[in-house]
Order: C-alpha cells, then structure tokens, then sequence
C-alpha cells in the first residue's frame, strides 16, 4: 500500500515534469492555474479541513496577497522572493488581526465573520482607487527569477509553479502530519478535551488560521505573478466560496482532496467556459449539493472507502 | 445641503423597510432553522424577475404589480420548498455549517438559471403609482412611501403570527426542542418546511417591493444580500425588533455619510463597525440573553 501510494506519486509528478512537452498551451495554462488554485484550496484544508472552522472570506486573503506581490515589485522595485514573501506576511497579519477576535466564536458565527472580514477588505480596496486601481486592476512587468530567466518564457513560467507548487505542497503535508496537525484535528473533534489537556486552543486556532490565511494570501500572490496583473476583483466574496467548494468536491480531511477537487472542477471550468459561461455554475453548484448529499468525504474519501471495501474484501478471500 | 440631507434620510428610512424585509427572511431561516440561506439573494432577484413577466404580460403597471404582489412571492416560496426538500432535508442531521455550502450551490444554480431565462441585460418596472409628492422644492414618489408602509405591514403580520397564533407557537416549540415539540404531537417536518417557504417568499416580496425602485437583473441580490446578512448579524439572529432597528440604523448611517465620504468608505466603516460590534459583544445587538 505504501509502496503503491508512492508510485502513484512519482507516476503525477513525472506526469506534470513531462506535461509541456505532451501538450500545448492551453492545457499548460490550465494546469499552472490549477497549481496555484490547489495552495489556495489547501488553505481552506488547515483552517476548515483540520482545524475545524469554515473561513468564507479567504478571497480577501488571496486579493491582499496578490496586491502585495504587485505592490511590492511596481513601488519597491522587489525581486520575486521578497514580493512573495510580502503576500504572505501582509495576509497572515490580518488573519491574526481578525482571529484574535473571531476564534472565539463557533460554528456559523465565525463563518459570518470571515465573510465581513472579506467585504471590508474588498470595499477597502475598491474604494482606495489611488492604491488598487480598482475593477481595472495593475499590471505589472515581472521581475527576472534568479536575475536571469524570465517568467514570460512559457517553460520557465510553468516550472516555476510547479516547483514552487511541490515546495509548499510537502511544506503544509509535513505540517499537517507533525504533532501540531494532530491537535489541531483534536480541535475539530473536540475542542473542550484539547483545552482540559492543557494546550491553549485560542493560540492554536490563531495560529491554523494565520496558516491558512498566508497559504491564500501566498496562492494569490503566486496568480498575480503568474498572470502579471492584479484587480479588486480577487477580493470579491464569490470568490472565497471557490476553494471551500473544490475542498468539498475533493474531499475535506485529506490532503489530497482539495487538490483533486481543484483540478476537476478548473478543468471543468476551462472545458465548459468557452461556450456555456453561464452553465458553469449551474453544473457546480449541483455537483456541490450532490456531493455534500451523497458523499459528504467528496472524492477522496469515496476513493477511500472504495480502495478499503476492496482490501478487506481481498484479505477476507484468501 | 439641508435639502439633499432630509432627502438622503428619507431615503435611508424608506429603504431600511425593504432590507429589514429582506433581512427577515434570512434570519427566520437562521434563527429556527439554524441554516444560513446564501441564495436568498438570488430568491430576491427571482422575485423581482417574476414581478417584471407580471407587470409586462398583464401590461397594466398597478394591475400587473398587485398581482405580482400575491404572485411572485408564491413562485419564490415553491421553488424554495423543492430546493429544501432535495437540498436541505438529505443533510438535516449533518452539522449545520454544511448548510452555508450547500446554499451556496443553491445560490449558483439559481442565480444563473434565472440567467438563462431572464437574459442579463438590466430591465427597468414602471413606478405602479406614477404621483409625485411635493417636498421642500422638489417632488419625492409616492411608490416609495408605499413601499415602505408595505414592507412594515408585512413585518407587523409576520410578527402577529409568531407571537398569537398556533401555527407561530409551534414555530417557536419546534425552535426550542424540536423531539419535545414532535412528542407533543406538533407536526415538526412541516414547520420547518414553512418557516423555510416562508423565509423565500420574504425574499420573493422583497424583490417585487425592490423592483420599480432599482433595475431588475439577474445578480441584483449580490450587493443587497450583503447588506442584509450584515443587518441580520448585527441584530442577533431570529430577532424581529432587532433587525428592524438596526437596518433603519444602518441605513441612516450610510445615508449621512454618503454625504460627506464616498458609497464605498462608507461601506468599508458600516462594516468595520458592525464587525467591532459582534467582535467585541460576541453577540447581536438586542439578542435575548438566553437564546442557544
């Protein structure tokens, strides 16, 4: 099982090494994009997935961590790194800001929260014109990577992603298994029992959701780059209903599953989008319910239970 | 100055009844429910939809609105009782945060059928009572004192069958101990299905009141869901008076600041406030002590 995992592993990852050289631009865009959306997806996996509280303002997050990338390389003349190192503390800050208030709150009011949070922060930025630039958004000329390559080059572009993809994918799952994924997950089982343990459950609800915040803020700072643009429109509060829906399709409470969700439901955005704008939605919005109704684990926990009924159903033949 | 002041705070006060109509809906749902209705702006949008099909096929403005008055909300009421019966009931006994997401498709689904259907250019309904009142100067419509007197009417109805009837106790029993309320023989599914029709066809209405005053769009209920979900967390949910004053509140603020700093800074410092607000109270304003 373990070896099998692993081969399944190396088979996606030499998949996505090869990818540009199988396919054509259309499809290396589309995947690029699923790269950056899938960090955004897994910062909804630490606050809601593991810890226990659903976020509905991650936009605001990924709106400041694009606009901090932007900000940085078009007033600050900042390299690559210092621009994303800038997403990420500038939308960790305000998630600690808004959580050391907010944790205290359970269940739909924290949600509520969120959401507000995510409005003033888009009503911020579309009303500071002089700053955001608004609906019409800035473009900026990206910053050499390593002083030498540059990001236009569709190969450099894509392998940056990934890379910077796998980097923050094995970051958050190491995280994720080390001893303070485990009490955050007893968090969402049973918040009361963690603090009678003696562990301070307000500190680490603050510190799962500055994670989470920095992982959306990072993801949107990792679009800006990509796409050399930023607009108030990254902000917007449908926006933060995307990742919590690509986790829910996936499956929430893994780690692979807001990954899968992200990459089904963009490849049947980019699939559909052309031509049915406006069934789109429709279609996700039905895959939502049906998912949430039929398997509440989304895909990978229907893969779970699956590969699990046909293990014990081997074991028990022989 | 004084002039465009006393009319901004007519306005303020005039509106605060179509959102505080609105915001009903919505905590009705949440505070017997326990479901946070994401789609509820887009049942407001159906409803101001229909409202227009009304008023064009009858081609009478005041005919054509009445019906839609009694109509509309109905068509919004039904399609909320099929949307809670395949949506909603499946998960009742899952934890009630998967309800934000699932009405949240919901809000999808039927935001962009309305879509598909209604098409995207903005449509405008004539004011179904045209005379225009003297003011200071200038003239202010009728149509809109009207609708505020009916949104008030229908608050005050809402609020009688709540608190004096039968069917407004059950409501109330199934809220407090829903396997209690089911013992003593009170039809437990069915109330949760009313209060949940009765929540869209809020909704429904709002939108019909809405609709002569702004455009009819299909995503018309994006900006003004917002602003009733603020109402309605401010005010402590399932709380009548509360949400009441607190969208007259809201509105007159806004009103005034409009004044003096832009729609949006005005927007960012209602919400910054309302957020301090529940941050701090950890609660809505007026909410009852003891609700769980």
């Amino acid at each position: 099982m373990r070896f099998g995992k692993l081969f399944l592993f190396a088979v996606i990852v030499a998949a996505l090494v090869l990818l540009p050289y199988l396919s054509g631009r259309f499809t290396r865009t589309m995947v690029s994009e699923i790269l950056i959306f899938a960090l955004f997806a897994l910062s909804i996996e630490v606050i809601y997935g593991h810890t226990g509280m659903l976020s509905f303002g991650q936009a605001g997050f990924f709106g400041v961590g694009a606009y901090s990338v932007a900000l940085t390389i078009i007033h600050a003349n900042a390299g690559i790194a210092t621009a994303l190192m800038a997403s990420v503390v500038s939308s960790a800050a305000i998630a600690v800001l808004v959580a050391a208030f907010a944790v205290h709150l359970r269940g739909h009011y924290f949600a509520l929260v969120t959401i507000v949070m995510g409005l003033i922060l888009y009503y911020a930025a579309t009303g500071w014109r002089s700053l955001t630039n608004a609906e019409d958004g800035l473009s900026f000329s990206r910053p050499l990577l390593f002083d030498s390559y540059s990001l236009s080059e569709p190969l450099v572009s894509y392998y940056f992603v990934l890379a910077i993809f796998l980097a923050v994918f094995f970051l958050v799952r190491f995280l994720l298994l080390s001893p303070l994924g485990r009490i955050f997950r007893a968090i969402r089982e049973n918040e009361d029992r963690v603090r009678y343990l003696g562990y301070d459950v307000v500190l680490l609800k603050v510190l799962s959701f500055a994670i989470s915040g920095a992982l959306a803020g990072f993801s949107g700072g990792m679009f800006a780059l990509f796409s050399a643009y930023a607009n108030t429109e990254f902000l917007h509060w449908t926006l933060s209903g995307e990742p919590v829906m690509w986790s829910i399709v996936g499956g929430i409470g893994s780690i692979y599953g807001p990954i899968i969700g992200t990459a089904l439901l963009l490849y049947l955005r980019e699939g559909l989008s052309s031509y049915l704008i406006h069934v789109y939605p429709i279609i996700v919005g039905t895959i939502i319910i049906a998912t949430i109704i039929f398997f509440p684990g989304g895909l990978a926990g229907a893969i779970k239970t699956r590969v699990a009924h046909v293990m014990a159903k081997r074991a028990s033949g022989k | 100055m004084a002039e465009t002041l006393v009319f901004q705070l007519l306005n303020a006060m005039v509106w605060s009844w179509v959102l505080a109509l609105l915001a009903l809906g919505l905590t009705l749902v949440f505070g017997y429910l326990d479901i946070v209705n994401v789609a509820h702006g887009a049942l407001y949008a159906i409803g101001a939809a229909v409202s227009w099909w009304i008023i064009q096929a009858t081609g009478a403005p005041l005919g054509g609105f009445l019906l839609s008055l009694v109509v509309a909300p109905i068509v919004v009421a039904l399609i909320g009782i099929v949307a809670f019966q395949t949506t909603l009931r499946p998960i009742e006994k899952q934890p009630p945060i998967y309800t934000l997401i699932t009405t949240f498709g919901l809000f999808f689904v039927l935001q962009h059928a309305l879509f598909l259907i209604f098409g995207g250019a903005p449509r405008s309904v004539d004011l179904p009572v045209a005379t225009l009142i003297p003011l200071l100067d200038r003239t202010y419509p009728l149509y809109r004192i009207l609708m505020a007197c009916g949104a008030a009417a229908i608050i005050a109805g809402l609020w009688y069958v709540l608190h004096h009837s039968t069917y407004g106790t059950w409501i109330r029993a199934v809220q407090q101990n829903r396997d209690v309320a089911t013992a003593m023989g009170i039809p437990a599914r069915q109330v949760t299905l009313v209060v949940f029709a009765a929540g869209c066809g809020l909704a429904g209405l709002a939108g019909v009141l809405a609709a002569p005053v702004l455009q009819v769009r299909y995503d018309m209920g994006i900006d003004i869901i917002i602003d009733a979900f603020i109402v309605v967390i401010a005010a402590g949910f399932g709380n009548i008076l509360g949400t009441i004053i607190v969208a007259l509140i809201y509105q007159l603020v806004q009103g005034v600041m409009v004044m003096m700093v832009t729609p949006v800074q005005g927007k960012v410092l209602a919400l910054s406030l309302v957020l301090a607000w529940v941050l701090i109270r950890r609660k809505g304003l007026l909410e009852r002590e003891k609700r769980r």
